[in-house]
């Protein structure tokens, strides 16, 4: 059995460096001795809580330390950890809690109130750890579920802990997709899969225990398991953004300042909002040295003026679906000049294969553009109870005897044997007979200085009033250049390619990684009166 | 001003569903998102014909009624 366990690499890293910071929100921080032993008072009350090697916890916190805590308590119970957005509403909990079984909840004293509402929809809950119950007190009738607030979790013994039996090739946690690819699905990774990403990782981006991380994304979005994971790997600190910040750019870049973050790792729409709202003139980010970024493409030209804010720093543009972490790597040459079409996502990232196949499942010629399939060691093991997902997304090479993920989206590769994306192949529609790249559409008129964010899509699909059209937010000053943008695309796009209708929505719903929900976008047209042209 | 400004956030952000006090946070609790921010912004700059520099979009500024209120004071006393 191999030792490769996520929650070895902590214990590894406070026997080394016990007193180094491991995670920091707001004021308060915590080392990896203390995080350490803590997590050995969760597992041991997890234990008596009957969990068992295999079983399902879910964590249902907001950003703060104890994500962290809990995460690597429930990793040493030899349980498996299911991150639920703590902004999810009850009906889509009930959909996690019992596909997956889940008994124990982790959470908060400020979710009290709410889980306690919730408990007659939740009813394979046996223990809400870390808050009393808020009824109790009240002399109300006592629900079949006990609540353990952290001050009896923190009377358990701290000294080492860590379940029997538990392999490399057993879960470690599950995630579930939300919002833009249709109904929740959950990836499952394990300690193999998990360390492969942290390992390779923490070598790719040479982190070493000087590091500050800061991690933007919540725990239930995978872009986190790198400030989770791998740092813990490489005994840096992990700088934990909350939320707040996440909604006031001048305040971000304050924090990522005073912190001296020198790793930054979001989706696109965060460092947006860093360049658009983030008086980054006023503010010394010098210590950055990696500026990383992935989940959504992002505009040359905008990667170009935060480029000139911080010349110091290398920017990555970091290619895979949550089902294989991370897998290409795309390092922003300097002489990055902002006119170019789009950023490739660049080579595999180490011990890892791509192979791009045409619809005959037949490998394309340089040039063509392909379904891109991964293998990996960083690849999950599948679906969470989902055998006709999981007969799906395999592919298993013939020849060789690999397995791929067919990650659904299409690439191809140039003669350098870079690989360039070219959207989901969900994303490549037919509008009257005519194949088109929604993700194309979008990448031409962000080229155009006005253009803050895009989406396009397709209204009405498959009816008489079917027709091509795109959504733009633009900056403040530029309302009325509908026309010129439309030129602009005229110049760049093939004539049937040309969206019927540009709108101008007031904002983009989002998901709750601040990815642009092109489903629910194209489900509230209509109903919000937006302005077109 | 104070009341004015609760009234527009329990209105057009929180959709009536939530009531707050001037003392209240807005941010870290959850209640405002990202969005929400902007379209308080917008609100205020249109409600007194000003503008708000992006660099006192600030936690400081914007995390309660009072705190909102003290910064728009602030402003019209500089000016």
């Amino acid at each position: 059995m191999s030792t490769e366990l996520l929650h070895h690499n902590l214990s590894a890293t406070a026997d080394r460096r016990p007193q180094s910071v491991a995670f920091r929100f707001l004021q308060t921080e915590i080392s990896y001795a203390e995080l350490d032993r803590i997590s050995n008072q969760i597992a041991r009350q997890l234990k008596q809580c009957n969990v068992k090697n295999g079983d399902r916890v879910g964590i249902f916190l907001e950003r703060s330390l104890e994500t962290a805590q809990s995460l690597y308590g429930i990793l040493k119970a030899g349980a498996v950890y299911v991150p639920i957005d703590p902004l999810s509403p009850v009906s889509r909990i009930q959909n996690i809690v019992e596909s997956c079984n889940i008994r124990c909840l982790i959470t908060a004293p400020n979710k009290a109130s709410f889980i306690s509402r919730a408990l007659g929809e939740l009813k394979e809950l046996e223990f809400i750890l870390g808050c009393d119950n808020p009824e109790s007190q009240a002399g109300a009738e006592s629900v079949n579920c006990q609540f353990i607030s952290w001050s009896e979790i923190s009377d358990l013994s701290d000294s080492a802990y860590s379940a029997s039996g538990v392999g490399s090739d057993d879960l470690a946690y599950i995630m579930f997709t939300s919002g833009s690819t249709g109904a929740p699905k959950g990836i499952m990774h394990t300690h193999f899969s998990g360390h492969a990403y942290a390992r390779i990782t923490v070598d790719t981006y040479s982190i070493e225990p000087e590091d500050r991380i800061g991690n933007h994304a919540p725990l239930h979005f995978d872009i986190s398991t790198l400030g989770y994971l791998a740092v813990p790997l490489a005994g840096a600190t992990t700088i934990i953004i909350p939320e707040p910040h996440t909604r006031m750019p001048a305040s971000m870049s304050k924090l990522a300042e005073d912190e001296g973050f020198t790793i930054w790792y979001s989706v696109p729409f965060a460092l947006i909002q860093l360049l658009t709202r983030g008086v980054l003139e006023e503010r010394d980010l010098s210590a950055l040295r990696w500026v990383l970024y992935g989940g959504d493409p992002f505009s040359p030209r905008q990667i170009r003026d935060l480029m000139d804010f911080w010349p110091q720093a290398r920017f990555a543009n970091l290619y895979g679906p949550a089902e294989v972490n991370q897998c290409t790597l795309y390092i922003i040459p300097d002489s990055l000049t902002g006119s170019e079409d789009s950023i490739p996502i660049g080579h595999v990232w180490p011990e890892t294969e791509a192979l791009i196949i045409n619809s005959e499942e037949k490998p394309v010629e340089t040039g063509e553009i392909g379904e891109l399939l991964i293998h990996t060691p960083t690849m999950m093991r599948g679906y969470w109870e989902r055998p006709d997902l999981n007969e799906k997304c395999f592919y298993h090479h013939p020849s060789v005897s690999k397995t791929y993920f067919r990650t659904g989206d299409l690439a191809s590769k140039d003669h350098d044997n870079l690989m360039h994306y070219h959207g989901r192949m969900d994303r490549l529609v037919k509008v009257r007979g005519n194949r088109i790249e929604l993700d194309e559409i979008e990448a031409a008129i962000l080229t155009h200085p006005s253009v803050v964010e895009a989406a396009a899509y397709i209204h009405d699909p498959g009816t008489e009033h079917e027709r091509l059209e795109l959504a733009l937010l633009l900056d403040h000053s530029s309302m009325d250049i509908a026309e010129k943008l439309r030129q602009h695309l005229e110049a760049r796009l093939p004539r049937y390619a040309i969206p019927d209708q540009i709108v101008f929505p007031e904002r983009f719903p989002r998901t709750t990684s601040g990815k642009i929900d092109r489903r629910r976008l194209v489900e509230d047209h209509g109903k919000s009166g937006i302005d077109s042209a | 001003m104070r009341d004015k400004l609760i009234t527009y956030i329990q209105t057009e952000l929180l959709n009536e569903q939530h009531t707050i006090t001037p003392e209240q946070d807005l941010l870290i609790s959850g209640l405002i998102d990202s969005i929400g921010v902007m379209r308080l912004v917008g609100f205020i700059e249109k409600d007194l014909e000003t503008t708000i520099p992006p660099k006192d979009v600030t936690l400081e500024n914007f995390g309660n009624v009072n705190t909102i209120v003290s910064y728009i004071d602030s402003q019209i006393g500089a000016n």
